[in-house]
C-alpha cells in the first residue's frame, strides 16, 4: 500500500472506505507518523521513559477509541494534541503533584470583591484574568496558567516549554508571586479592589 | 482566614484560569484566527498557555539527551502496537466491538433463561475439551490479571516454567474466538493497543498461556484465564 506523501487526513480518509487488514494497516501507518511526536512529549511531561510509554500507550489507544469523532476540521496532530494534552493533565489531576505555595492564588484571591458585589461569576473572572495579564509577562502567565489551572508540575512545565534557565518554571512562578503581590498592594494603597 | 474561608476564593481564582466560551478552541489555534481571535489570545493566559504547549508538540526538534529514551519509548509503543493476528485482523477493531455487545446480548439473554440464580454471574466460559485445570500442580502458573480488575491491564504475566524455551498467549472473545496471539520467551508479554481497546468495563475475555520446548512441544498450559474490567470512575476516563 502506498502511503508515502499522503497527509495524515488523506490517509484518515483512505482507512475510512477499507475494511478489514488494509484498514488496520492504514490507521496503524497513521498513528506510527506521530509515535516520536508523542513519545517526545510524553517524556517531558513525565520526566521518565517507563511512565511516558504508558501515558504514550494510553494517547493512542483513546485516539484509536475516538477516531470515529475526528471530522477533519482541524489538523490530525492538532486533534492527537488536543488528546495528549488531556490525558497528561487528567493524569495529573488524578496524582495531584506537589504544588509550588499557593500564595499566589491567594493573593489574588484577597482582591476578590465579596460574592454579593458581584454582578456575577464571569464578571469576577474576567476581572481576575485582565489582573494576571496587566500584571505578569506571557511566559509567566503561562507558567501560571498551566501550574494553578492545570495543576501540571513545575517540572514538567519546564521540560515541556524547553525552559532551559537554571530553575526552569520555578523563576517565572516566583516572579510571578513577587510582581501579583506588588501589583495588589498598588490596588490596596489606591483602595481598589478587583 | 479559616480553610474553607482560604478554598472558596482560591476556587475562584483557579476557575478563572479555566477555558472560557471566548477562547479559541484547540483546533483553531493553529489556524489563521479572525481579528476577534487574535484580539482575545493577545490577553488571555488560557489561550496562550495552549498555542505554547501545541507548537512545542508540533515541533519535531529533539532536544539534547532525550534521543535515547524517545527511541526506547517508540520502541515500546512499536511493540505494544504489533500487527494483530489474522484471524482478529479479519475484522475491524469498531467491528469488534458489535461482536462483544452481540456476544454480551447473547450471553445475557441465555443468563436470563437459565433463572434468576445467575443474575448477577458472568458470561458462561466456553473451556477447551482438553484444557488443564487453571493452577494445576505442575502446570504453568497464570500470575495476572485474573478475574475482575479495576484497571486496563497492560501486559499478561505468568510464572517461569523449567524447560520452557517459549510462551505461546492467546487473547480470545468467550466464545474462544482469537482476538490476538503472540509468543513470546519471557513470562510476561504486553497486549497491543488494539487489543487493549476492546478491554472496555464489563466485558470479560480469557487468556490462556502454554509453554513449549526447544523441540517445538507443549510443555505446560496455564489453562483459560477468564479477565473482566470492572467499570469504575478509575478506568473510565474518556473524555
Amino acid at each position: 500500500m502506498q502511503t508515502g506523501g499522503t497527509s495524515d487526513e488523506e490517509l484518515l480518509a483512505s482507512a475510512r472506505t477499507r475494511t478489514g487488514p488494509e484498514r488496520e494497516a492504514l490507521i496503524n501507518e497513521l498513528f506510527t507518523r506521530h509515535y516520536e511526536r508523542v513519545a517526545r512529549w510524553a517524556l517531558r511531561f513525565c520526566g521518565n521513559q517507563e511512565s511516558a510509554a504508558d501515558l504514550a500507550q494510553d494517547v493512542f489507544l483513546k485516539a484509536h477509541r475516538h477516531l470515529h469523532t475526528f471530522k477533519g476540521t482541524a489538523r490530525f496532530s492538532t486533534w492527537l494534541y488536543s488528546i495528549v494534552r488531556n490525558e497528561s493533565i487528567s493524569r495529573s489531576q488524578r496524582a495531584p503533584p506537589p504544588m509550588d505555595d499557593e500564595s499566589a492564588l491567594l493573593e489574588v484571591a484577597s482582591m476578590d470583591a465579596q460574592p454579593d458585589e458581584l454582578a456575577e461569576r464571569r464578571t469576577q473572572g474576567q476581572r481576575v484574568r485582565d489582573f494576571l495579564a496587566a500584571t505578569l509577562d506571557p511566559l509567566e502567565r503561562t507558567v501560571y496558567t498551566l501550574h494553578y489551572g492545570d495543576e501540571m508540575p513545575l517540572d514538567a512545565i519546564t521540560r515541556l516549554l524547553g525552559l532551559d534557565n537554571p530553575s526552569g518554571a520555578k523563576a517565572s512562578i516566583v516572579s510571578a508571586r513577587r510582581k501579583i503581590a506588588r501589583a495588589a498592594q498598588r490596588l490596596r494603597a489606591r483602595g481598589e479592589r478587583l | 482566614m479559616t480553610s474553607s474561608d482560604r478554598d472558596q476564593p482560591v476556587t475562584t481564582t483557579r476557575s478563572a484560569l479555566a477555558r472560557t466560551t471566548d477562547c479559541v478552541p484547540i483546533e483553531r489555534l493553529d489556524a489563521p484566527l479572525t481579528p476577534s481571535e487574535a484580539g482575545h489570545l493577545a490577553s488571555c493566559g488560557r489561550c496562550q498557555s495552549e498555542l505554547a504547549l501545541l507548537r512545542e508538540f508540533e515541533d519535531s526538534t529533539a532536544r539534547a539527551g532525550e534521543g535515547a529514551a524517545v527511541s526506547w519509548i517508540v520502541a515500546s509503543l512499536r511493540r505494544r502496537g504489533a500487527p494483530l493476528s489474522p484471524s482478529a485482523a479479519e475484522r475491524p477493531w469498531w467491528q469488534w466491538q458489535w461482536a462483544g455487545l452481540a456476544a454480551a446480548a447473547a450471553t445475557i439473554a441465555l443468563v436470563a433463561v437459565a433463572g434468576y440464580g445467575l443474575r448477577d454471574s458472568e458470561p458462561a466460559v466456553r473451556t477447551g475439551q482438553n484444557e488443564p485445570r487453571v493452577y494445576r500442580a505442575g502446570g504453568l502458573q497464570a500470575v495476572a490479571p485474573i478475574g475482575d480488575v479495576a484497571a486496563v491491564p497492560r501486559q499478561l504475566q505468568w510464572a517461569p516454567f523449567g524447560g520452557a524455551e517459549v510462551f505461546e498467549v492467546r487473547i480470545l472473545e468467550v466464545d474462544r474466538a482469537v482476538l490476538w496471539q503472540g509468543t513470546t520467551t519471557a513470562t510476561q508479554i504486553e497486549i497491543p493497543i488494539g487489543v487493549v481497546a476492546q478491554l472496555v468495563p464489563g466485558k470479560t475475555v480469557l487468556w490462556e498461556v502454554s509453554a513449549r520446548d526447544a523441540a517445538g512441544a507443549v510443555v505446560a498450559e496455564s489453562g483459560t484465564q477468564r479477565l473482566r474490567v470492572t467499570a469504575s470512575p478509575g478506568n473510565v476516563r474518556d473524555r
